[in-house]
């Protein structure tokens, strides 16, 4: 589940592995001679720049850059009201200051239990969706590709800021399933039997929501700062997807609809502080509140995109925006990548 | 008002209609004013671009001439097909005479040559004894004449033509459908004979793969009388098989102390389609009248009745639009009931369907199955599948308030090597809607039309002599192919073809602008014909369908059915069989075996049958549309295993299939069960 190793495959050098150490040994000492000094021109690359990345090796770089976008992130919970909340406080300067990000408190059990009702409906589309199931099991990057046109020889860096934006979603829902610990549908009724395993990990935020809400927001706010008005262009097509592959983690049998609609809250906000701590932005505080999201008549709600994302059904978005400090080495990462669009 | 519109813009032709041609079959100049009113504009169409639809193609052989035509007629209120007999000469109107066999009957199928056309046009009595006809064409070979049709002399007799009081005293169940396996065990009787009492098929050559029958290799080469049995006289063409003669040859192909060698039977039989593991006819006749299999045996009336059995002409079946079935399941429908005693209770399942048409019981067929009922006091019953499209966009439904306009959106697929249809129609009084199409990649639309005219475009060709006919729109007053208001056809030619002198229209999105000029609002219904490949064909036929972002394709839960508060034209509700909105014919919806009643009809219905209640009823329809199904039947077992098993073509063997077909022989076992 890593996000780091995403990338695999893309080293340039990856013939290193089959050469035989014995034989450079050999080659060596056939053509070396005595030793001549450094002879060689060296420029030293200057300190702590971030256009150092440059140099490095996917897999650093992205672990580089992802250090710095987790620094000052913090969970603090509130046990009464059962609330969690991610705050980002600037690790910089003088007075430490937090500023919240995301406000969680997850469904009851007796609205988990109506959920069930829908997972239990939902098994119905499993024969039309099992292939699309299987395949988006992993980060389903070949979708999101398939939209925009993304390619691996053309869009190196856009792949790498994606993957370090994975590695924040895993981080951080991983922690909230820790907190609100919330059971899988399979654990409500014993005919939900769910067409691949449940996850080790708790059900309440969906991760594949999550991550399918952040990818969407993420590439929808780079192409629109290659190309003002192609974010938005591709808007509908990339959170229709986004939606599809969360609802598909229903049909599949291991999440319940408000699995989707938190997560579809959390990603979309994590792209957020994402692109602020790239751009020296601001975010504005969002929350999702599980007591409300259910129907008037107290029904179990189903997941739908046409619920708007700042209010109503538990979601709600602070009118005040705060900022949350730059961060260099991912305003690298997204200045190169914005450049793969233009 | 029959003139054609628009007028010549100079070179570019394309951006216009262009008269349609007098038919050199018919005769008729269609472009004349009024020429189209109450006639069959697929006619019209055919003429217009020389048969195209209908021609074989075999490279090196040229299609003789043609010399009759296939049709369906009703007759007008007060006449009967004797009457008509009297008035007409077999020299230009041939019917079988198995028509004679029920006074009172208003329809028949006939075979004319041109000089029926010119009778027509110049006896007012002869047009006095015809409301309307339809042409009933089949796809394949050209028809020809028939043997024995209906004298005057026939006439003279005191009785029916086919002696009824010496046929099957029932109950029967008589079956019309492809790949019929007579001899499989299913429809044996406990001693080993054929339950099948009679078997017509009504193909009439040879076209099969064994290559020791088909020696020119050309599909032209006749049936043998004495393997495929002969002509049934009353029938006048094609070829049947009694229990006796199925017997027959079931005993040579027998070794002694062996089993039946069913394979080498059916290719004695001629009967090609047997070769297949799978046929349609067999699986739907097992679940309407089969014992059933070792571990759910059946031991009903419906698993010892007599069987009637009719084989559709083989170009019927590769034709899924369903251009002659008008003509071949009348035919069949009356085969069967002349080989039944007159008072013998008979179920006939027809699992067979088109989706286009007036979808209120008037077109003829249905009509004349209506009458057949009503005839025959009620021990006639008639099963027929409410249809598979619910999910497949051919249908759009909507109220024009006076000035309002609706577009359609009509995809046409590219690599779609068999002509589109669009059937749009409109209740009585509203002649003030006006239809304007734009082909692909044109800018404007052509002239919009009004009730009674009609035009041929050519795309882009129209000046020059190589033009082409791509493309008619044929706007009557009144139609032949429904007897409520009118409908408007759009006819599009292949998208592709093999031959370069094949007629392509482009593939792409046709739109279709309907606009109300009148001061009443009309509620239209738009029908696309079905255009896909039915069970073990290859036609190359694409299924054209409407286009709307409205229109909720997202695959989620409820997305299976219209939702009453969603704006888009294009409705779920209303796709229906055209063979089965009769209102005495029973249609028959498909339904899930096992489900979740907590689900209720989500679980419940199979989702490419119309359902039951209709999630659309408060819409506004045309008067008399049915959309519901008058029954429902399994057609899939659950969610994940569509379709329900059934016999294969093989004694013993197994089969799953799906759809709305399967549905509606287990009504008419339960029919034939409740007799």
């Amino acid at each position: 589940m890593s996000g780091m190793s995403g990338m695999s495959g893309m080293s340039g050098m990856s013939g290193m592995a089959a050469l035989v150490p014995e034989s450079l040994v050999l080659s060596r000492a056939a053509i070396v001679g005595p030793y001549a000094g450094a002879t060689l021109q060296t420029k030293e690359p200057p300190f702590d720049k971030p256009g150092n990345l440059a140099l490095w090796a996917d897999g650093p770089r992205i672990t580089a850059c992802f250090t710095e976008l987790v620094e000052g992130l913090l969970f603090d919970t509130d046990a009464g009201r059962k609330q969690a909340t991610l705050a980002h406080a600037s690790l910089r300067g003088g007075r430490l200051q937090s500023k919240r990000l995301v406000t969680l408190r997850a469904p009851r059990k007796a609205q988990f239990k109506k959920q069930a009702e829908l997972v239990a409906a939902y098994a119905d589309l499993r024969p039309d969706r099992a292939a699309e199931i299987v395949a988006q099991v992993g980060f389903p990057v070949p979708f999101w590709a398939s939209v925009i046109g993304l390619h691996e020889h053309r869009h190196k860096k856009t792949l790498q800021l994606l993957d370090l934006a994975y590695s924040l979603a895993v981080h951080v829902q991983m922690r909230f399933k820790q907190i609100f610990a919330t059971p899988r549908p399979e654990v409500f009724s014993p005919q939900i039997q769910p067409m691949i395993p449940s996850p080790g990990h708790g059900s309440w935020p969906s991760g594949h929501a999550t991550e399918a809400f952040l990818a969407a927001t993420l590439i929808e706010a780079l192409l629109d700062a290659a190309t003002p008005g192609n974010g938005g262009a591709a808007r509908e097509q990339l959170q229709r997807l986004a939606a599809r592959i969360a609802t598909n983690r229903v049909v599949a049998g291991v999440h319940f609809p408000v699995d989707s609609a938190v997560g579809r809250l959390l990603g979309t906000a994590l792209t957020e502080f994402l692109v602020a701590r790239a751009t020296g932005g601001e975010t504005h505080e969002r929350g999702f509140d599980g007591h409300d999201y259910e129907q008037a008549n107290g029904a179990a709600l189903d997941f739908s995109l046409h619920q708007p994302l700042d209010h109503g059904h538990g979601y709600s978005r602070a009118t005040r925006g705060a900022a949350v400090g730059s961060a260099p080495l991912v305003a690298w990462l997204w200045s190169e990548s914005v450049k793969e669009w233009a | 008002m029959g003139l054609t519109v628009g007028k010549k813009m100079g070179p570019t032709g394309g951006k216009t209609w262009q008269p349609l041609p007098r038919g050199g079959f018919t005769g008729t100049d269609w472009s004349a004013p009024g020429a189209i009113n109450r006639q069959d504009p697929y006619l019209a169409w055919a003429e217009a671009d020389g048969f195209a639809g209908y021609a074989r193609r075999h490279p090196g052989h040229a299609s003789p001439a043609m010399k009759w035509l296939p049709i369906a007629i009703e007759l007008a209120p007060g006449a009967d097909v004797a009457a008509l007999v009297a008035a007409s000469r077999t020299r230009w109107l041939q019917i079988s005479r198995v028509y004679l066999s029920l006074p009172g009957l208003r329809y028949c199928s006939a075979r004319v040559s041109p000089a029926f056309f010119k009778q027509l046009r110049q006896r007012p009595a002869l047009r006095a004894l015809i409301a309307r006809f339809e042409l009933g064409m089949p796809v394949g070979q050209h028809t020809h004449a028939l043997h024995d049709p209906c004298e005057h002399h026939h006439l003279d007799h005191s009785g029916p033509q086919t002696p009824s009081s010496a046929g099957l005293r029932g109950p029967v169940l008589g079956l019309i459908d492809g790949g019929l396996a007579l001899a499989n065990t299913a429809f044996l009787d406990t001693q080993g004979a054929p339950r099948v009492r009679h078997f017509w098929r009504q193909d009439s050559c040879y076209g099969g793969p064994w290559p020791a029958q088909n020696h020119h290799g050309d599909g032209h080469v006749p049936l043998d009388p004495a393997r495929a049995g002969h002509t049934p006289g009353d029938l006048g063409y094609g070829h049947e098989l009694n229990a006796a003669a199925i017997a027959g040859a079931m005993h040579r192909f027998t070794p002694a102390g062996g089993s039946l060698n069913e394979e080498a039977l059916y290719r004695h039989l001629q009967l090609w389609d047997l070769a297949r593991p799978v046929n349609h006819g067999t699986h739907v006749m097992g679940l309407a009248s089969g014992r059933g299999s070792l571990l759910r045996p059946h031991d009903d009336p419906a698993s010892h009745c007599d069987l009637v059995a009719v084989q559709l002409d083989h170009s019927s079946i590769r034709d899924t639009s369903g251009g002659s079935l008008n003509v071949s399941v009348l035919d069949g429908l009356m085969h069967i009931l002349a080989r039944c005693h007159e008072a013998a209770p008979v179920v006939v399942n027809i699992s067979w369907g088109t989706l286009a048409g007036p979808h209120n019981g008037s077109s003829v067929l249905e009509a004349a199955m209506d009458q057949l009922i009503d005839l025959l006091g009620g021990r006639l019953q008639i099963t027929v599948p409410a249809g598979n499209a619910y999910q497949s966009r051919t249908h759009a439904n909507a109220t024009l308030a006076p000035g309002a306009e609706e577009s359609l959106h009509w995809r046409i697929q590219p690599d779609d090597h068999t002509q589109s249809f669009l059937e749009i129609w409109l209740p009585e009084g509203a002649d003030g809607v006006q239809i304007a199409v734009t082909p692909p990649g044109q800018s404007q639309p052509l002239p919009a039309m009004r009730p009674g005219q009609s035009g041929l475009w050519t795309g882009g060709d129209a000046s020059s002599a190589k033009a082409k006919t791509l493309c008619a729109l044929i706007y009557p007053e009144r139609t032949a192919l429904g007897t409520q208001g009118t409908c408007a056809l759009l006819a599009l030619a292949p998208t592709v073809g093999w031959a370069a002198s094949t007629a392509t229209a482009p593939c792409g999105v046709w739109q279709v602008r309907l606009t109300n000029t009148g001061t009443e609002a009309v509620t239209f219904d738009a029908y696309i014909e079905r255009d896909d490949v039915a069970l073990g064909q290859h036609t190359g036929a694409r299924q054209s369908y409407f286009e709307d972002p409205r229109y909720d394709t997202s695959g989620n839960l409820g997305s299976f059915v219209d939702d009453p508060a969603n704006p888009t034209p294009i409705r779920r509700s209303g796709t229906f069989n055209s063979l089965s909105t009769g209102q005495r014919t029973l249609s028959v919806g498909g339904t899930r075996r096992v489900f979740d009643p907590a689900l209720g009809s989500l679980s419940h219905f199979a989702r490419y049958s119309p359902q039951r209640p209709d999630p659309d009823a408060g819409r506004a329809q045309r008067p008399s549309v049915k959309k519901l199904p008058d029954a429902l039947q399994p057609s899939d077992d659950n969610a994940v295993l569509w379709g329900v098993l059934g016999a294969g073509t093989l004694s013993g063997s197994v089969a799953r299939l799906a759809g709305t077909s399967l549905a509606a022989p287990h009504e008419a076992r339960r029919r034939i069960n409740a007799v």
